[in-house]
């Protein structure tokens, strides 16, 4: 009966921590799936597949990652008790010109008490279905607004006329800004152009 | 021939003389800026973003003496946009607009003298593929937009050479002959035409600076004669959505390079 007692209370205590082990574990995943927030993740992914495109030459790196749809990039500004900011990341289609693909970017301050960032544009081709970067990236210390002096750019020499799809890859670092980190993508164009 | 996705180009030739505030060392804003706000303001720019909806091209480019500055005859300014997506043959190529918003531009910039004009001709972007009982509907829109130049003052009129050239693609002088006489039957009186030759020196700056965007360089050349309401690039425009239009019509599915030029003879 002891024994019996025993093994029934032992049976009792053990089964809810068995239980509570199994919803903690169930609550981790449904709160790491579902509700952290899309962005973070989303973010988080970039920047660890940023991180892991860190290139010695800019050449030669692959990626799949499609980076953010939108233009409207957050900040914040520490100066300003923390208060949130708002900027744009713009650019234009990659094209080619002069024998080159070529492509620009720049920023528009919306409310954000910076005057400067740096706007860093990379070119990407898509071979065999990986985008890769060539080139060297274009970096510009700029004002806002996309006016003469105040675009990064770059381009690369097409070494053949072989039809292939190009973006570019454009990041705006706001100076003095926490800003997040998303980089921009622009739409895929088809050129008669690969390096 | 790879056809290229559909870019519209501008390279105006003569000479520009900016507005005497317009210092160019400190002059903030250039041809691309300018150039980018306009398309902006008049909703006919597509934003280069993923999923981007309306407007009517990406921006490219522009800027002044180029694209090659080292060239004999660079453009004293020149632009060019991409299309984002293919154009129903009931809609015309937007080469109105786009010739409009470069006056726009220029006329912000200074006085421009034009000589000639070089405009590339994306008719590879009319979609070929959609119902083609709507295919002549974008083919008449600038003979339903003619009304624009009625009225304008009889000294304007301006004789010209119009170059079509399909580069790889000799088609256009395969059609040349029935595309001419349907050009003096069709009622219009924003561009009469008198007269083409499939053998004139044309005297086309050879702009092997742009051979990438289309299928250059030019070596098909046709050459017509006629007389334009005015030499502005608003008629300009409207001549060379009128050419692309027809051009289609006679089968040319690839692009085209339109060089129109004063012409005293």
């Amino acid at each position: 009966m002891k024994t019996a007692k025993q093994t029934t209370l032992g049976n009792i205590s053990k089964q809810p921590y068995l239980n509570v082990l199994i919803y903690i574990g169930l609550l981790f995943i449904i709160s790491t799936v579902f509700l952290v927030p899309r962005s973070v993740q989303a973010q988080k992914l970039e920047e660890d597949v940023n991180d892991a495109l860190v290139p010695e030459n800019g050449q030669g790196v692959t990626s799949r990652n499609d980076g953010p749809e939108g233009l409207v990039t957050t900040g914040t500004d520490p100066k300003s008790s923390g208060s949130v900011c708002h900027f744009l990341m713009d650019g234009d289609y990659v094209h080619t010109s002069m024998g080159d693909a070529s492509g620009h970017g720049w920023w528009v301050n919306i409310d954000c008490q910076a005057t400067q960032a740096i706007v860093t544009i990379r070119l990407q081709q898509n071979i065999n279905g990986s985008w890769v970067y060539v080139g060297s990236p274009g970096q510009k210390t700029v004002y806002s607004g996309g006016r003469s002096a105040n675009r990064a750019a770059t381009r690369v020499r097409c070494n053949s006329s072989t039809m292939t799809s190009w973006r570019s890859e454009i990041d705006v670092d706001v100076i003095g800004i926490l800003d997040t980190p998303g980089k921009f993508y622009t739409p895929t164009r088809s050129l008669n152009c690969r390096y | 021939m790879h056809m290229p996705n559909g870019t519209m180009f501008a390279g105006l030739q003569g000479k520009l003389t900016l507005h005497s505030w317009r210092n160019f060392g400190a002059t903030e804003s250039d041809a691309y800026s300018l150039f980018h706000s306009r398309s902006v303001a008049m909703g006919w720019l597509t934003q280069a973003a993923k999923g981007a909806t309306g407007g009517l091209w990406g921006m490219n480019d522009a800027g002044q003496q180029g694209p090659d500055p080292n060239a004999q005859h660079p453009y004293a300014v020149w632009f060019q946009v991409s299309l984002p997506r293919l154009i129903s043959p009931a809609q015309p190529l937007p080469l109105q607009p786009f010739l409009s918003c470069v006056g726009d531009v220029v006329a912000r910039m200074g006085t421009l003298h034009l000589s000639a004009i070089q405009v590339l001709l994306p008719i590879q972007s009319i979609d070929g593929f959609v119902d083609t009982s709507l295919s002549d509907e974008g083919l008449f829109a600038p003979l339903r937009s003619a009304g624009w130049f009625f009225d304008c003052n009889p000294h304007s009129i301006t004789r010209v050479q119009v170059v079509l050239d399909g580069g790889e693609n000799p088609i256009i002088r395969l059609v040349a002959s029935d595309l001419f006489q349907w050009l003096q039957k069709i009622k219009q009186s924003v561009f009469t035409c008198d007269t083409f030759s499939l053998t004139d020196d044309t005297n086309v700056v050879k702009s092997t600076f742009i051979d990438d965007l289309w299928v250059g360089p030019p070596q098909h050349p046709v050459t017509f004669y006629g007389t334009l309401v005015e030499w502005s690039l608003d008629a300009l425009g409207w001549l060379a959505t009128f050419l692309a239009g027809i051009s289609f019509k006679f089968g040319v599915t690839t692009p085209m390079l339109l060089t129109v030029s004063r012409f005293e003879g």
